[in-house]
């Protein structure tokens, strides 16, 4: 079936059929990380409003859907195969038999029209074509379906085949451009430090953050928290993890959800300061420091070396910093058993690798065009616990 | 003006002396680029031999044209092979820009891509910072 969804669609009675397939390296081994789960309630809602609007088209007398309908649409997870990580999602039939007797064939065949109607929806704007609107509903889900992904990560719809003939999937780039396109906004998961610049514990108390790429964030708190947390501790770093909407040309919106906020501990600040001051000592390096062969240090080379101080300040104590005779920057340190390397590149791109300190471990230098949530999932894999 | 490499070094305990540039050190510990050859180097690591020349005369010489080294670091010739970097003669005669150097070497490492390069200095510093500053 091209370009339109599924192959393995099924008919009337039989059991829909859904293969999501998690790519990378986070899901190798069948593994599927707590915070991806969230994707698998927010697929049936996407499903379930489309199957709930298919319904409606079709029986044109009808306000609202039979009283049940939305509970037959219910999904089981019952395994997680390998490959990288296929969750195995199986429509609850024998609920959906309970709740509106004789009438679960017709859910089913809802179901499959449901889902290649998603698969075109994603295909279609991979290739540019994007539906004017979507109902909120639909929106919605689609917002959260996917928000977990990182950069480099996808979500494939098995035995589907694009207008390219590949299998369709679902990454950050399409999220966003299907979400932007049919909405002025979209949602993303946005981590770091910032500085605290306001703290406000009068009416619907809150802090408010210096950030580095999106400004002025306020993050409203429980008053006894901002009081005894943040209050007096006005300039202290802050590290964050957020849920953030922002709009489609990237510039911050609102705040959706707060996974983390704390100030940073009084040595990891430190150590922070200490990193800044050596690169800002280095930053005063003219062309020629090292030779008629040597570059001053690129901004492009000193922005992502500051991406990369925000995203994992619990390692600041270990860097060692270098500038490097070609313009870029060499970030060296021990955690466990490696010894790592990350060097910013003249044009911002970062390689990474390191060899095992006593063994004979290597990891071969992979070069990531930015400071992305792929190459801190990589360091995080080396850095265990101490990274986080 | 550089002459033709010369022969290979073969005594295997001989200490090839490396310069680190002041801002190539932090806390006492050297970048791992130091302990690769640049792109202008062309795979060719410029070292010194300690039996032609000591740590602090070699210093003292690469100093003298206004250049800067914070320490001496140094690598044995057979840590070289190890990591299949094979070292040779490679005697600099006076010039306009450059002193004489009858101690100069180099260390070839033609044989790894740039990405190998990477690794192998990481594994070179460790065993230079294991040896420790020798100026």
């Amino acid at each position: 079936m091209a370009n339109d969804g599924t192959d393995n669609a099924g008919g009337m009675g039989a059991q829909p059929q859904i293969q999501l397939r998690y790519v990378g390296e986070r899901f190798d081994g069948a593994r599927l990380p707590l915070e991806v789960l969230g994707d698998l309630p927010a697929f049936r809602d996407l499903l379930a409003a489309f199957a709930k609007a298919a319904y409606l088209g079709a029986n044109t007398t009808r306000l609202r859907v039979p009283k049940g309908f939305d509970k037959s649409l219910s999904f089981n997870l019952t395994g997680v195969t390998d490959g990288s990580a296929i969750p195995q999602l199986q429509w609850d039939k024998v609920t959906a038999q309970s709740l509106l007797p004789g009438f679960e064939d017709e859910i089913g065949a809802l179901i499959d029209g449901s889902l290649k109607q998603i698969v075109t929806l994603i295909d279609q704007a991979a290739n540019g074509h994007f539906p004017r609107v979507l109902p909120p509903e639909h929106v919605r889900a689609l917002n959260r379906f996917g928000s977990g992904l990182r950069d480099g990560e996808r979500i494939e719809f098995l035995d589907s085949h694009g207008i390219d003939g590949k299998v369709i999937y679902l990454d950050n780039d399409r999220r966003k451009a299907l979400i932007t396109k049919v909405r002025e906004t979209y949602q993303t998961r946005y981590e770091g430090t910032g500085t605290l610049v306001g703290v406000h514990a009068a009416n619907d108390p809150y802090i408010q953050i210096e950030t580095e790429a999106h400004g002025l964030i306020s993050i409203y708190l429980e008053r006894e928290r901002v009081l005894q947390e943040f209050d007096g501790n006005l300039g202290t770093p802050i590290q964050f993890d957020v849920e953030i909407e922002l709009d489609n040309t990237d510039h911050f919106r609102s705040l959706v959800e707060v996974h983390v906020v704390g100030l940073i501990d009084e040595r990891i600040a430190g150590e922070l300061q200490r990193c800044r001051i050596r690169l800002d000592e280095i930053s005063q390096l003219a062309e020629g420091w090292d030779g008629d062969s040597s570059y001053a240090v690129s901004k492009a080379a000193f922005a992502s070396a500051n991406q990369f101080l925000s995203r994992r300040p619990q390692l600041c104590g270990n860097y060692k910093i270098f500038p490097t005779v070609a313009g870029g920057l060499l970030f060296e340190f021990e955690t466990g058993r490696w010894d790592l390397s990350l060097e910013f590149l003249p044009d911002g791109e970062v390689e990474f690798f390191g060899i095992e300190i006593e063994g004979k471990g290597e990891i071969s230098p992979e070069l990531y065009p930015e400071v992305s949530d792929a190459l801190i999932a990589e360091l995080d894999k080396y850095a265990g616990n101490n990274g986080r | 003006m550089q002459a033709t490499m010369g022969d290979k070094l073969i005594n295997g305990e001989e200490i090839l002396f490396r310069q680190i540039h002041p801002n190539s050190l932090e806390s006492g510990e050297p970048g791992s680029d130091r302990f690769r050859p640049t792109p202008s180097d062309k795979n060719m690591l410029s070292t010194d031999r300690s039996s032609l020349t000591t740590a602090a005369a070699s210093h003292a010489l690469y100093t003298s044209t206004g250049r800067l080294s914070a320490t001496v670091f140094g690598l044995s010739v057979s840590e070289f092979e190890c990591e299949t970097i094979a070292c040779f003669e490679d005697p600099i005669k006076k010039s306009e820009t450059e002193p004489e150097n009858l101690a100069h070497a180099l260390a070839d490492y033609s044989l790894h891509g740039e990405k190998a390069q990477k690794l192998v200095a990481k594994r070179l510093k460790r065993l230079a910072v294991a040896r420790g500053y020798l100026l």
